[in-house]
């Protein structure tokens, strides 16, 4: 471990426009397939939680892949920024996006660790990356605030609304937020046995 | 495109322009940054604490816009999907008191926000194509690495949705597709589906980046633009009506 540091390649923040293409590339293929899972929580509200689920490991694939193709460091920030800008435009709130930077620029230091090629770390990183999902729901906490005290839950009587309350409990909604990161080791190793299983055969690693 | 000059101007805002070379140009349409600043306005607004009351003036600047654009369908399916979302956020747990409901309620709240913002969203998807986008965005200096790799989501997103569509046509032909499959099985079946996927998106991949590199993507000199993003009286009223709606908001206290 400690020889691998000594031959440290050398820190090229330069991207080549290879490398930015490949980036649009992937963040395309990433939006696309969550989008697509993401397209369950049209089923009902309650499906909300499981389709992010849902595109939190089947995202894995595609990001695994593109994580074959990251060279420089920043890669994956930029992979975050427009990832996370094309999100925004489409009306995820604005917290996803200072979320998104900080997992990523985490994600960073995880793949910096193994040097860009350790694929146990690897996986880690895709989980750390994927914990920008949890901004999404990030209005809930507040919201919840809001529909608690909505004249409609007025009607509701007070024990109704501490059954709520306890529910959706600030714990309930913590621990979505800590199971993107299971979710996403999930995907990560999903996406790394899929590599082997088909790409590498094809060529395409 | 030559049946515009006919047609009504609503509110007299469409001023037909001539046909740009290559028709690439949108005829009276908003600036990309105005269209950007709109919606970031209206996100950071609604998603905020307290935000439920700013939906009715994104969902009416969404409807406007529609109009504007003359996305009938738009114009009406978005209050149609608000008031949806509004009756199960507000009605449902009426029902019965079972917290359950309060929380499919809670989630349906959050669903009629991301509705009101995804009105304004759905217009500049409509209207804004990736070349006027990064033209805007390279006006506003944001640095290219994040221009060029954009603009390459921006151009890949259509090319991989097509690309989906065959995959699921043919899951289908295969009888793999569906709902019940896929509840069943979930990683099989995102297995079949990502796989395929990913193989033929990467196929078109190569395909695109050599052409891109051959037109010289980001490449140093600085690229110009045909039609260089500018602000017009379109812009100016767009603005107003929104600082209109923000106000009328603040000023009623919205609803809720």
């Amino acid at each position: 471990m400690t020889t691998e540091t000594l031959n440290n390649h050398r820190i090229d923040f330069k991207m080549s426009p290879r490398d930015l293409i490949n980036i649009g590339i992937f963040g395309a293929i990433y939006i696309v397939t969550i989008g697509i899972f993401n397209a369950l929580e049209f089923i009902g509200p309650a499906m909300t939680l499981v389709s992010s689920w849902a595109s939190i490991i089947a995202a894995g694939v595609p990001f695994m892949l593109f994580l074959t193709r990251v060279k420089h460091p920043g890669m994956v920030t930029v992979f975050a920024v427009i990832v996370n800008g094309f999100m925004l435009l489409i009306g995820s709130p604005p917290v996803t996006l200072v979320i998104g930077l900080v997992a990523a620029a985490v994600a960073e230091a995880v793949l910096y660790a193994g040097r860009y090629r350790s694929r146990k770390l690897s996986v880690i990183a895709y989980a750390v990356f994927s914990t920008w999902f949890a901004g999404l729901f990030f209005p809930m906490y507040y919201a919840r605030q809001d529909f608690l005290t909505s004249p409609y839950m007025k009607g509701m009587g007070d024990d109704y609304v501490r059954q709520l309350d306890t529910l959706l409990s600030p714990t309930v909604l913590a621990a979505f937020d800590v199971s993107t990161l299971l979710f996403g080791l999930i995907g990560g190793a999903l996406g790394l046995r899929l590599m082997n299983k088909h790409f590498r055969k094809a060529g395409l690693v | 495109m030559s049946g515009t000059q006919w047609q009504l101007n609503p509110a007299g805002l469409r001023r037909p322009t001539p046909a740009a070379p290559g028709g690439s140009a949108v005829r009276g349409a908003l600036d990309p940054r105005t269209g950007v600043v709109i919606l970031l306005a209206a996100s950071i607004a609604i998603m905020g604490p307290g935000g439920i009351r700013y939906v009715p003036a994104a969902l009416a600047a969404g409807v406007l816009l529609a109009l504007y654009e003359r996305a009938w369908r738009r114009a009406i399916g978005l209050p149609a999907a608000a008031v949806a979302a509004a009756v199960v956020a507000y009605l449902l747990p009426r029902l019965a008191p079972w917290p359950v409901l309060g929380i499919v309620g809670v989630t349906a709240e959050f669903t009629l926000r991301l509705v009101a913002v995804g009105g304004i969203a759905a217009h500049l998807a409509q209207t804004v194509t990736p070349t006027r986008f990064t033209a805007a965005l390279r006006s506003a200096r944001v640095p290219s690495a994040f221009t060029v790799s954009g603009a390459v989501m921006l151009r890949f997103v259509p090319t991989i949705l097509a690309e989906a569509k065959a995959v699921r046509d043919a899951m289908r032909l295969r009888g793999l597709g569906g709902l019940p499959a896929m509840l069943r099985r979930p990683v099989r079946s995102i297995e079949y589906f990502i796989v395929p996927l990913m193989a033929s998106s990467l196929r078109s991949a190569e395909d695109l980046s050599a052409s891109a590199l051959l037109r010289g993507l980001g490449s140093q000199p600085r690229p110009t633009s045909i039609h260089p993003p500018k602000f017009g009286l379109p812009d100016v009223v767009a603005l107003l009506g929104a600082m209109l709606l923000a106000g009328a908001t603040v000023l009623t206290g919205g609803w809720g």
